[in-house]
């Protein structure tokens, strides 16, 4: 579905990603792991059309996507959940979901029942729908980020480090909700810092190292690779 | 005595609801930018100098004269726009405001030095007239200046609460980083709001200017200063706080000016803003946002 072939990212100068190729299926959860400065969010952000690659090209379900503006990027089917979650903290809830819909046309009536939706899929979300968003918690805020991505209607949705800052029984909560979303069909590419969580959720991982991937696999390839595994998941304590 | 006391207000909320105006251009590029465009009294200035120039070489009509200042303040504003904010593309908010700054000059030199005379006649909708409410009196400009401004506060208030352009402004405003992943063209909304904050300019400029039924190329300065005064006295970023703090600024100047002596009236509008810096440093509406914000960093 979603297909990056050889995408070189600079910021500046400095170049953060040397000629990346991967690719997500439609349907499943395509991970990407890698320690800090291995492009994992310079990857996520030369999709979504925030930095420009300067060589390769960008596919989506055939049609390429390379070097457009982010605007289109988010109108042809690809929505992000940031990093740090980035709400808008000083709009009420339900603002934040209509702005996800920005794109979408404006006399849509199926954005009112969408937004109806999401508080059927994120019930802390309803009880707060005039709260100003600033004042969720983290868990919360998440969850909101993440329906106000899935507002867009996207084809694929992009979340970078979604468990980032979140107490460990969040982030279980956060990938059950992942897991959720894609058995409802929704293609996913996961980057994570949770190796273990997202082992568990995934289909496809790539291991990214400088800007390169070094692996690509299923999650039982890895569990079988030692090297791997060890520098990923660590030892196990026998 | 007592009802000295209430016509001073009542020409204070009169004089003020046209500093209102003018400060809700400043908090709204504010709001939006988090920058400071000190050229926008002088662009108002211009605009208003086109708009008389029509009345005094075309036709002498009022109307005309309206929407030949609103014109020349949009003009203005997306030159200004164009060098001062969109040039400048990096955070450099003093860039930014420097450069303003220096386009105030030009703005200023310019109706200094092609204009032959450098003040006009400027006309208002009506015949000045004077209306008596009981013992109190209100001029018929100052009252169409005080209706027109809670009509325009409405019309704001209704575009950026319940437009998807509005929203735009609002979201960019709130979160620059996110406002790009939900798929708002940034440099389009920035234009967009500059465009309305110029209009609101030329609407300003000519209320204004229709009391003083004159031009002349100190209006700049003094918009600026004014404007920027009610702002921040009713707190940077905030549409309500630019009203309060329009009125409220001109309740004061209206009051010392009575009470005390003419020269007094600027000064006590610098006193006022330096207790309110003092007291408040937030303004009366904006110490809320601040501490917000700061509530919303620190969760995030």
């Amino acid at each position: 579905m979603l297909r990056t072939e050889n995408i070189t990212s600079f910021y500046g100068e400095i170049q953060a990603l040397h000629g990346l190729n991967l690719e997500a299926r439609k349907g499943e959860i395509t991970c990407v792991l890698g320690p800090n400065g291995a492009g994992k969010t310079t990857t996520m952000f030369t999709i979504a059309g925030i930095l420009k690659s300067r060589t390769g090209s960008i596919f989506l379900e055939d049609e390429e996507l390379t070097r457009q503006s982010a605007q289109t990027i988010v109108r042809k089917g690809i929505a992000l959940v940031p990093e740090n979650r980035l709400i808008f903290p000083q709009m009420s809830v339900e603002e934040n979901l209509n702005a996800g819909a920005f794109t979408r046309s404006s006399n849509d009536p199926s954005i009112e029942n969408d937004i109806f939706k999401m508080y059927q899929r994120f019930p802390p979300l309803e009880g707060r729908r005039n709260q100003l968003a600033g004042t969720l918690s983290g868990g919360e805020q998440q969850m909101l980020a993440i329906a106000r991505a899935l507002m867009a209607k996207p084809k694929i949705l992009l979340m970078d480090e979604p468990s980032l800052g979140l107490a460990p029984l969040v982030v279980k909560e956060i990938f059950y909700i992942i897991r959720q979303l894609n058995e409802e069909g929704v293609t996913i590419l996961l980057v994570e810092q949770n190796a273990r969580m997202a082992l568990k959720v995934a289909n496809m991982v790539y291991l990214l190292e400088k800007g390169k991937v070094s692996f690509s696999g299923s999650p039982e390839e890895i569990h079988q690779d030692e090297v791997i595994k060890r520098a990923y998941l660590g030892t196990e304590i026998k | 005595m007592f009802t000295d006391f209430l016509q001073n207000c009542i020409d204070g909320l009169m004089i003020g609801s046209g500093y209102a105006l003018l400060a809700l251009g400043f908090t709204m590029v504010f709001g939006v930018m988090k920058r400071i465009n000190l050229s926008y009294g002088p662009s108002i200035m211009l605009g208003a100098y086109f708009g008389t120039w029509l009345y005094l070489n075309l036709e002498q009509n009022a109307w005309l004269v309206l929407l030949g200042t609103i014109f020349g303040t949009v003009v203005v504003g997306i030159y200004v726009e164009r060098l001062c904010f969109r040039a400048i593309k990096s955070d450099s908010t003093i860039a930014s405001m420097v450069s303003s700054f220096v386009i105030w000059m030009q703005l200023e030199e310019i109706a200094m030095h092609l204009l032959p005379e450098r003040t006009y006649p400027f006309p208002a909708f009506f015949a000045a007239k004077t209306f008596e409410f009981g013992p109190f009196y209100v001029r018929s400009e100052h009252l169409t200046m005080f209706i027109l401004m809670l009509i325009i506060v409405l019309i704001l208030h209704f575009f950026l609460y319940q437009t998807r352009q509005g929203l735009a402004i609002r979201a960019l405003s709130d979160n620059p980083m996110a406002s790009l992943y939900i798929g708002i063209n940034r440099s389009k909304t920035l234009f967009l709001s500059f465009f309305i904050v110029s209009l609101l300019g030329g609407i300003a400029g000519f209320l204004i200017l229709s009391t003083d039924s004159q031009i002349t190329p100190f209006f700049g300065l003094w918009a600026t200063f004014k404007g920027l005064i009610a702002m921040m006295l009713g707190g940077m970023g905030s549409l309500p706080g630019a009203i309060i703090g329009g009125l409220l600024l001109g309740i004061v100047e209206a009051n010392v000016f009575w009470y005390g002596d003419p020269i007094l009236r600027d000064i006590s509008a610098y006193l006022l803003l330096f207790v309110m810096l003092v007291l408040r440093p937030g303004g009366i509406f904006g110490q809320s946002i601040v501490l917000r914000q700061r509530l919303a960093q620190e969760r995030v």
